[in-house]
């Protein structure tokens, strides 16, 4: 498992490394002080693993989330501030109190093990799929979502609404943008205002002037333009 | 309501009560008791207004409020004999002017008798008004208790900070393989910096001298966790040892130079600190590179905290503030009187 360990604090890194050193699965393709090198280092090795200290100079570690597309699995490293993990739902989010239990790090990893390293090759312009975790951030609360559990995404204005589970953060982006980046095998823009995750598509109807009402696992409906019924007909069809 | 209507109020309605008792009692007492007896009554329930008015404004001018029981309770006695006397001629010279005067009122058996009566209720009225004042004042001086044992708490949790240890902690731990001796100085930095901490809950004052250690070894702790993001400069005038200062505050306002200045900074910056004496009165000068937000002013920077202690220390002895010097360089001025071991 490739990972990559974010700090501003020399020391800190160094000593992370080092404990990371006893686990074989673990290979540390490099270390950076600030979001900066960081995202440049992520753009490089592609880690699967990120350790990041949330509070550093420049941009803080949820900034750094926010610039990326996909989302590495991440693992905070703090020295005290759980507090601003609160900003969490419980749902997959590990941490790490400074100094580190070797202990507590190896729980860590193991609850990783599973993931299996996606060692498909990493094309800069490799599309998102059900698989990708994104880092959702709405005012104080954070999520890190599998596109898989991801309905769809609804614009409004100059923010894409991200409905999934029970809520429907906003992000701010164009769906045009982000319609760019997913892909097509596994999401469908059905209009201007709606791009569909097709795997949770339940039922189609026929609706008024040549579109289409696609009915979603979970009860939500939503209509296909005329002009993209007879693609997505073609896609869902043998 | 504020305290001179309850004062004025319960004045007149106490009196008028007392005289009410009096006139009822009178005609208990005696079978030929006439409505016009009432009137020498009513006259002195409103001459012992007068009178215990009178003596609170001189119980007040004279300070008597902030004496001893002790030294208050002759004072007490003797006023209130003083007092007890003309109430009671007050009452003949009303019988006289009404005509229902009588001989025997000059009696020694019915002066004392009225007398020592007036004494005791004029007893009861001081004792009332002194314990009411006691009272006050020892409710005020819970409240102090309060409010500083609230304030120690904050200080507590603001300069213990948490952060800065675990962090420090995990530098060590590092340090152990890079460079064992110097990690053997990094444990002795933080040792000292949790004792001061631990001492500085006991002592309302310390030695500059003392808090610079402090500050040192705090200074030398984030030194180690932050490398060369870090450069200090220290400069304390020799005359400035010997003042006296608050333990941890200035600890406290260099930890805040560098949480919120400098660890933001990708390069760093510099921070150096500077005492001397001005106008016989303590100036330290902390300067830190970074940049002062106004909105946290009030929040972030433990500036509230530091000014409570100050105007508890001090008064208004003392100033404290803290803005940005140009565009680089915060500056956090403080000027304490210079109070001496």
């Amino acid at each position: 498992m490739k990972a990559l360990v974010i700090d501003d604090e020399r020391l800190a890194r160094k000593e992370l490394i080092q404990l990371l050193d006893e686990f074989a699965t673990m290979n540390v393709v490099g270390e950076a002080a600030n979001a900066d090198e960081a995202i440049e280092l992520i753009e490089k090795h592609n880690p699967d693993l990120l350790f990041l200290d949330i509070q550093m100079p420049g941009k803080t570690g949820f900034e750094l989330l926010e610039m990326l597309d996909v989302v590495p699995k991440v693992i905070f490293t703090t020295a005290y501030d759980e507090y601003a993990l609160k900003a969490f739902e419980v749902n997959a989010l590990d941490y790490l109190l400074k100094p580190i239990d070797p202990n507590r790090l190896k729980d860590s990893i193991d609850k990783l093990g599973e993931v299996v390293t996606q060692s498909a090759p990493q094309t800069q312009l490799r599309l998102l799929g059900l698989q990708d975790q994104v880092f959702v951030k709405d005012g104080d609360k954070c999520w890190f979502v599998k596109l898989e559990n991801v309905r769809y995404f609804e614009s409004d204005g100059n923010y894409i609404k991200v409905f999934f589970d029970n809520v429907r953060p906003m992000i701010h982006k164009s769906l045009n943008a982000l319609d760019e980046k997913l892909s097509d095998r596994d999401f469908f823009r059905a209009s201007r205002k709606h791009i569909i995750n097709l795997s949770w598509v339940e039922g189609i109807e026929t609706w008024f002037n040549g579109g289409l009402m696609v009915k979603l696992k979970g009860g939500d409906k939503l209509e296909v333009s005329r002009r993209q019924a007879a693609k997505f007909k073609e896609r869902m069809s043998l | 309501m504020n305290k001179k209507k309850v004062y004025w109020l319960s004045q007149t309605f106490g009196w008028l009560l007392y005289a009410a008792f009096m006139i009822l009692g009178g005609y208990v007492v005696s079978s030929n008791f006439k409505p016009i007896m009432a009137m020498p009554i009513l006259v002195e329930a409103i001459f012992f207004i007068l009178i215990t008015h009178f003596f609170r404004l001189i119980s007040k001018q004279w300070g008597w409020l902030q004496l001893p029981a002790t030294r208050l309770m002759p004072k007490m006695l003797v006023s209130i004999f003083v007092m007890a006397i003309p109430v009671y001629f007050i009452r003949v010279f009303m019988s006289f002017i009404i005509g229902v005067y009588s001989v025997n009122l000059l009696t020694v058996n019915n002066i004392l008798g009225n007398i020592i009566g007036n004494f005791i209720v004029l007893f009861i009225w001081t004792s009332l008004y002194y314990a009411y004042h006691y009272f006050e004042r020892y409710n005020l001086s819970l409240k102090y208790e309060v409010a500083m044992n609230k304030m120690e708490l904050d200080r507590l949790k603001s300069q213990l900070n948490p952060h800065f240890i675990f962090n420090a902690l995990n530098s060590i731990r590092a340090l152990v393989d890079e460079d064992p001796k110097r990690s053997k100085k990094a444990i002795n930095h933080l040792s000292n910096i949790l004792r001061s901490s631990l001492t500085a809950d006991r002592k309302e004052l310390i030695s500059l001298k003392e808090e610079m250690e402090t500050v040192k070894n705090y200074l030398a702790m984030e030194t180690i966790r932050f490398e060369e993001r870090i450069q200090t400069t220290i400069s304390v005038a020799s005359d400035t040892e010997s003042v006296l200062v608050p333990p941890l505050m200035l600890q406290t306002l260099v930890e805040n130079g560098i949480k919120h200045g400098i660890s933001k900074l990708k390069e760093g910056g510099a921070l150096s600190i500077k005492t001397f004496i001005e106008d016989s009165t303590l100036v330290v000068e902390i300067r830190n590179a970074g940049q002062l937000k106004d909105k946290k002013l009030n929040s972030g920077y433990g500036i509230k905290n530091t000014i409570q202690r100050l105007t508890i220390l001090f008064k208004n002895e003392a100033e404290f503030k803290i803005s940005n010097e140009n565009k680089n360089t915060v500056l956090t001025l403080l000027r304490l009187p210079s109070h001496i071991i």
